[in-house]
């Protein structure tokens, strides 16, 4: 059944099989999990494998993905520094990380650490530094609620909340930032929305 | 005051209804019609033991928390619920969000990150960790607390000889190489 599962996960893998047309889901392409464990959709993401590239392509840059489940902090929170280092290349998001004055930032820190030495040992990464963030979010964890006890004997009910961080690594420099929409550029696009406006059911 | 008793024996329970009847005709005699006594005005005396009624304390103690329905202050309330668009609008407006720093550096010494303003954090902790040493080296030698003597210090690392100048200077020796940092004079 070990041999059937990684055959099934393979198979599952490689895209080119779902392009195929009129091609059948196979039953190998399911597969079940014994573990208690469940396995994350994040933590699934590293699996995949490419078919070899062809002669003429550009290279595809490498991808990696990493995650922590059930940090002690607040997915809200955590969002801002998720939102700060988006699309920062690596040297810059941990120098952010590391003045920065929140809980979280040590977290992330260590994810973002973690995740350079798995691109280069793991994932074929060839300099370190050479490495951006493409994604960078948070999830909500398991919620605990508690009795949070007031005075004269009230009490209410808090829940203690945790969260996940997703990331994901590209290898490359950082692409350019967007330059802010114009008001040009915003009324030309607004002529070209009248310009579409055709009459239904008509001649 | 309710007294239910239910009981299975028939014959018990006639007895106890014809007690509970008496009970009724003694204390609302006016009701029950027949020999009402004779009444007319008579005195009225205030007397709140007399007439013991649970029903003035329930509510004596019910509107004492309440007390904000009598009170002419209304307590500002929210009136609608900020919807997630608005909430958005909010927490994500960039004067919420976290500002890029640009006074990170390089620090010259040891090249791990600085703040322009403060000192290199490793360097730091270099200098802290030798400083904790030296005081252990001071403590030795005073041998108890407070007993800091009246004169200067000279810390003298190994192949090093005082000067005539650091005569009176009360000498700690430690058993290493000078660091770089460690000046002498």
């Amino acid at each position: 059944s070990g041999a059937a599962w990684a055959r099934g996960l393979l198979s599952w893998a490689r895209p080119e099989r779902w392009l195929v047309p009129g091609s059948l889901f196979p039953l190998s392409c399911i597969h079940t999990s014994t573990s208690l464990q469940k396995i994350g959709k994040w933590e699934k993401k590293n699996r995949i494998v490419y078919p070899p590239q062809l002669p003429g392509e550009p290279r595809r840059p490498a991808e990696i993905y990493h995650c922590r489940r059930e940090i002690k902090y607040s997915k809200d929170k955590m969002w801002y520094l998720a939102k700060l280092i988006k699309g920062m290349s690596i040297d810059q998001a941990l120098a952010q990380l590391e003045f920065s004055d929140k809980k979280g930032a040590k977290v992330i820190k260590e994810v973002l650490l973690e995740a350079q030495e798995m691109a280069v040992r793991n994932h074929n990464v060839e300099f370190k530094s050479n490495l951006h963030i493409a994604e960078s979010q948070t999830g909500r964890g398991r919620y605990v609620k508690r009795v949070r006890c007031h005075g004269k004997g009230m009490f209410g009910m808090m829940k203690i909340s945790r969260c996940h961080y997703f990331v994901k690594l590209v290898e490359g420099p950082p692409p350019p930032p967007e330059p802010p929409r114009t008001g040009f550029e915003q009324a030309k696009e607004y002529v070209q929305q009248l310009r579409n406006r055709t009459l239904v059911h008509t001649l | 005051v309710l007294v239910l008793v239910r009981s299975p024996l028939p014959r018990l329970r006639a007895v106890l209804q014809h007690c509970w009847e008496r009970l009724e005709r003694g204390l609302w005699p006016a009701v029950f019609g027949g020999q009402s006594p004779p009444w007319g005005p008579a005195l009225a005396v205030q007397g709140p033991a007399l007439v013991p009624r649970g029903l003035n304390d329930a509510g004596g103690g019910g509107a004492g928390a309440p007390s904000l329905l009598e009170s002419a202050v209304w307590m500002a309330a929210p009136k609608h619920r900020r919807t997630i668009e608005v909430n958005r609008c909010r927490r994500r407006h960039p004067t919420q969000l976290i500002e890029v720093k640009r006074n990170i550096d390089v620090c010259p010494e040891c090249g791990n990150l600085k703040q322009k303003h403060v000192l290199c954090g490793y360097c730091y902790a270099k200098v802290k960790e030798e400083t904790r040493l030296i005081r252990m080296e001071m403590y030795k030698k005073e041998g108890g607390p407070l007993n800091a003597p009246a004169v200067e210090t000279l810390v003298l690392y190994e192949g090093e000889k005082p000067t005539e100048k650091d005569e009176g200077k009360r000498i700690i020796e430690r058993a290493r190489k000078r660091p770089s940092w460690f000046v002498q004079n």
